[in-house]
């Protein structure tokens, strides 16, 4: 009752609707002046013929072209629904910063909603995980382009609450996917890097393709704060007091580590990781999950 | 250790500034959210240490500027055992130069003001650096070259080699008061009173006052001693006309009196004497003059022109030539014009009030009388409101019933230009008239006409003049027996003359002139205005007495006269440095002067206007700051002079020094320092217990060090770590 009720919130629904309306806008805006399908695969309506080259699966030679014209052609067929991609959110309350408007949570979401559209309305699956020190909302995997409403709506009336534990919810997920496809993790990643890590391998060695979104606010990658200052945190913790102009290059030299190591830790996974700035346009994150999806499928 | 501005340690109270911005910064924190705390956690950990540690230094730092900052104003004086050579902290000074004309004495080569420049000249260079000086120069008045701290010390040194001795008297106690005044105005630096002279008794007359002032605990003083005893020393102190009347072609006899202000007895005392800088036209010698004694002696001239003339006394030079001559300024008249107002019209001439008077004044046969240098005119009292007075050197009221009130109005007029008046009483004179307007509304007399003693008639009473004890110049003459008597004279009837204090203001203080030998006033006189008046109790003829008839009548009536024209010629005689008021011709009014010290370049004189001030046509001039005759040039048709003379005061030619036992009792508080031609004051001014070493200098360098340091570390430490 309480999650039919809370569907039932206009507030709830009007989040829902500019979400999904600014979703819809960001990947139009996006796509405009592309074809429709630029994905090409091996399904079942054909598409189009492309010439042999070596490494090719001989399976998908056209004979009939051999046969009358002594050239090897490859048949291409239009896809319908290549892969899945499983979108992995992460709500912990360290999320709930934003120096701006908007806090890291709502761009986070605003990408997930972004990506879910993007992908059911090219015939890919989405799943979507909220998670923080487990998996608090989950919508299981679909292809319905109509479903998107759902999980916009989920997206939008997630609130952050708890503190965050990426490694555990990692393992986790990484043992429920049966079906390999992308994973995509959109967290500021606070939490132990080496135990991050080895849930991104975990997850990598299930067989899926992982894109990390690391998404961090510009007041946290630059430190700008000046006078004496007594820093809360938003998962707790004591309450320091300081003043930031002293520590900023150490301040900087402890997170550009922490976001090296993570860095070549993806690297080493195979992973793809998207350093996302708050203040960045969407469009600039679509076009790193494109191009990974390009790379995964062609 | 201690501190010249010590209620400026209250400064150190601001230490608790800093303390309070740092707690005040502490409360002023800006709360913020955050999210990345793993990482500033980290941060903070590696350097909270560090950064404390650097807020404590800066703490201290800026607590440390202002303790110093406050010590620095406070201005710490440490004070050394006696002889210790600290490094002296700078000085406010002021150089007191002593300037009197005894200053001007020398040993044969330089004088005692040399030796006080040179002195004054050590002085400045032993001051520590950052020193300022103000130079003041002292006699009876104290002129101030620089008159506030200056830290141009060679300015100072210029303007001390540049000064010149005055002609004026010492007063050390003016001195040091000024230079008191100019420290209480500069508390910086040690104060310091640098006081050069040469130690003149007649100087210190206040001891006490200036020893109180010198001891002043706040301010160091130093007496610098210049010159030594001199041995002889001959001093012109008085030069002064015993004629009644200097006329022309008569000769005129002066007195010239000499002291010795040597330590030995002075033989044989050429004394000479001069009109108008010429070669002498006397000399005469005074045999023996004891220590401190004066001797007079009475010389001979002529003058051959009417006029103004200078008359110059001296003797031989000596180590102080200032007081080796005296010069006067004096009129040589050829026309003595006296007006006779009577009531009189007695068919008898003998018995008219003047007749006596003017014979008296004329002593020569009728037919000399119009070549005679005194003239007189006989009017009644009724044709005197319409007689023009400037054109008489006297008028005389000869038994006069009463005058009108335009008569009184030009006689007060006639006396504020310089007239001279002279009043007899008779039968016709109606005493409360006198009492009322000539003695109290106008103030001319100088006594009130009271009750008549005697009767003219009863010739066996009488009253007599004083024998002896003759004071006043008039009478003065017959001090000496061989001059004849006044006590001779029988005056059957007389006014009682009751003294009466001057109403207005310009009535002088009453004096009598000589007394009966019941000691009541028998002649008195007043100075009024720039004029004289001399007021006898009984007549001017035989009526009430017999004086017309003795033989002190002649030359008491031609000195009573010359008295006035003396009062008139001692305007042109003025002390040194005092103001020249002269009365002027009124045709003269609104022509300049060209005023000049005889012996100076005729470019180098003042140039003054002939002005009406309160009606009077008057030359006045104020620059005689040098003893001697002067020349007033005024710009007439042909060109007029006038000549007066500037005296010193013989009192500054006394050389007797202060007691050295005075002297040394202001110590230890006041440095007392005999300088000599080859002495050198360092070490003696500059080296003593009383001279703390200052270190506001060095504190305020530490509190710019710790303010450069706090700046730097400030900077450093909050430098992004």
């Amino acid at each position: 009752m309480a999650s039919e009720s809370k569907f039932l919130d206009p507030v709830a629904i009007q989040r829902a609707e500019v979400l999904g309306l600014q979703a819809r806008q960001i990947v139009e805006g996006y796509m405009a002046g592309e074809h429709k399908s630029p994905y090409r695969g091996f399904a079942i309506e054909f598409a189009q013929h492309r010439e042999y080259v070596p490494g090719d699966d001989t399976r998908h030679l056209d004979w009939k072209v051999l046969g009358r014209s002594d050239r090897y052609y490859i048949k291409q067929y239009e896809q319908e629904t290549n892969y899945v991609a499983h979108l992995i959110l992460d709500g912990s309350e360290s999320m709930k910063y934003g120096s701006g408007s908007m806090t890291k949570f709502d761009y986070a979401r605003t990408i997930a909603a972004t990506l879910a559209y993007l992908i059911l309305q090219q015939r890919d699956a989405a799943s979507l995980a909220i998670f923080d020190d487990k998996v608090r909302s989950y919508y299981q995997r679909t292809d319905n382009l109509s479903a998107i409403h759902n999980i916009i709506s989920l997206l939008a009336n997630f609130e952050p609450e708890q503190s965050t534990s990426i490694s555990t919810v990692l393992h986790d997920l990484a043992r429920q996917i049966k079906r390999k496809g992308i994973v995509i993790l959109i967290s500021d990643l606070f939490d132990d890097v080496d135990n991050v890590l080895k849930g991104i391998q975990h997850l990598r060695f299930s067989g899926s393709e992982v894109i990390i979104f690391h998404v961090l606010d510009p007041f946290e990658l630059t430190f700008p704060f000046k006078g004496t200052v007594e820093f809360r945190g938003l998962e707790g913790g004591p309450k320091l007091m300081t003043r930031p102009a002293d520590l900023r290059k150490s301040y900087l030299k402890e997170l550009n580590d922490f976001i090296t190591k993570l860095r070549t830790g993806c690297e080493r996974n195979g992973c793809n990781y998207v350093q996302v700035n708050t203040a960045t346009p969407w469009a600039e994150v679509l076009s790193s999950y494109l191009a990974t999806r390009q790379h995964r499928y062609g | 250790m201690t501190f010249l501005n010590p209620f400026l340690l209250w400064g150190m109270a601001a230490i608790a500034a800093p303390i309070i911005i740092h707690m005040f910064m502490n409360r002023r924190i800006k709360p913020v959210v955050w999210a990345a705390m793993r990482f500033l956690q980290a941060s903070i950990q590696k350097n909270q240490k560090r950064m404390n540690l650097e807020d404590l230094l800066l703490l201290a730092l800026r607590c440390l500027i202002f303790i110093l900052l406050a010590l620095a104003l406070a201005r710490p004086v440490f004070k050394g055992p006696k002889g210790t050579n600290l490094v002296r902290g700078s000085e406010t000074a002021v150089l007191l130069i002593d300037n009197s004309y005894s200053m001007g004495q020398n040993d044969g080569g330089a004088t005692r003001f040399d030796q006080a420049r040179d002195a004054a000249q050590q002085i400045l260079d032993s001051l520590p650096q950052g020193s300022s000086v103000a130079l003041l120069y002292f006699s009876n008045i104290v002129k101030a070259a620089v008159p506030e701290p200056s830290f141009d010390l060679n300015l100072v040194r210029k303007l001390v080699a540049d000064a010149q001795v005055s002609d004026r008297t010492t007063n050390v106690e003016q001195g040091v008061k000024q230079a008191a005044d100019v420290l209480d105005r500069h508390q910086g630096g040690t104060q310091h009173i640098y006081l050069i002279t040469d130690g003149q008794e007649v100087g210190w007359k206040q001891f006490d006052d200036i020893a109180k002032m010198l001891r002043n605990p706040s301010v160091k003083s130093s007496v610098i001693l210049v010159g030594s005893t001199e041995e002889h020393n001959l001093c012109v102190s008085d030069l002064r006309m015993e004629t009644a009347i200097a006329s022309v072609g008569e000769a005129s006899q002066f007195d010239v009196e000499v002291t010795n202000f040597g330590t030995s007895e002075a033989k044989d005392v050429a004394v000479r004497i001069s009109v108008d800088n010429e070669p002498a036209s006397d000399e005469g010698v005074i045999d023996s003059i004891p220590v401190g004694a004066g001797k007079r002696i009475s010389l001979f001239t002529k003058f051959a022109t009417a006029g103004y003339h200078t008359v110059t006394g001296s003797v031989n030079a000596d180590h102080l030539p200032i007081d080796d001559q005296r010069t006067i300024a004096l009129r040589a008249l050829d026309d003595v014009r006296v007006l006779l107002v009577t009531s009189d019209d007695d068919a008898d001439p003998t018995a008219n009030a003047t007749f006596y008077l003017r014979h008296a004044l004329t002593p020569v046969s009728p037919a000399e009388m119009d070549n005679y240098y005194i003239k007189t005119k006989t009017i009644s009292p009724a044709e005197l409101d319409t007689t023009n007075l400037g054109d008489f050197e006297a008028v005389v009221l000869a038994d006069v019933a009463d005058v009108s009130q335009a008569a009184l109005d030009g006689i007060a007029a006639y006396l504020n230009r310089g007239g001279g008046l002279i009043v007899f009483p008779g039968d016709k004179t109606q005493a409360q008239f006198y009492n009322d307007n000539l003695a109290k509304k106008y103030g001319f007399l100088p006594a009130t006409l009271g009750k008549i003693r005697g009767e003219a008639d009863k010739q066996d009473k009488f009253l007599s003049l004083q024998a002896k004890g003759y004071d006043n110049h008039i009478v003065s003459i017959w001090n000496d027996p061989n001059a004849g008597t006044l006590a001779s004279t029988h005056f059957y009837r007389a006014y009682e003359l009751k003294p009466e204090a001057g109403h207005t203001d310009q009535a002088g203080e009453p004096q009598v002139i000589v007394k009966y030998a019941d000691s009541t006033p028998a002649i008195m006189e007043r100075p009024w205005g720039r004029g004289h008046v001399i007021l006898f109790s009984s007549s001017a003829n035989t009526a009430w007495n017999d004086m017309p008839l003795r033989p002190v009548y002649l030359p008491l009536m031609e000195r009573v006269l010359g008295s006035i024209l003396d009062q008139q010629d001692a305007r042109l005689n003025v002390p040194v440095g005092s103001q020249l008021e002269l009365v002027c011709n009124p045709e003269w009014t609104g022509k300049d002067a060209i005023i000049t010290h005889v012996g100076e370049k005729k470019e180098s004189g003042s140039l003054r206007r002939i002005s009406i001030v309160n009606g009077v046509p008057l030359l006045r001039f104020d620059e005689t700051e040098k003893a001697g005759p002067y020349e007033a040039a005024i710009k007439t048709e042909p060109p007029t002079i006038i000549k007066f003379a500037a005296q010193f005061d013989p009192s500054e030619s006394n050389l007797t020094a202060e007691p050295q036992a005075e002297l040394d009792s202001l110590a230890p508080d006041v440095q007392v320092v005999r300088w000599g031609p080859n002495a050198h004051l360092d070490g003696q001014t500059g080296k003593e217990g009383g001279n703390g070493a200052e270190i506001w200098v060095t504190l305020a360098m530490l509190v710019l060090i710790a303010a450069c340091g706090e700046m730097i570390m400030g900077g450093i430490f909050s430098a992004s770590k």
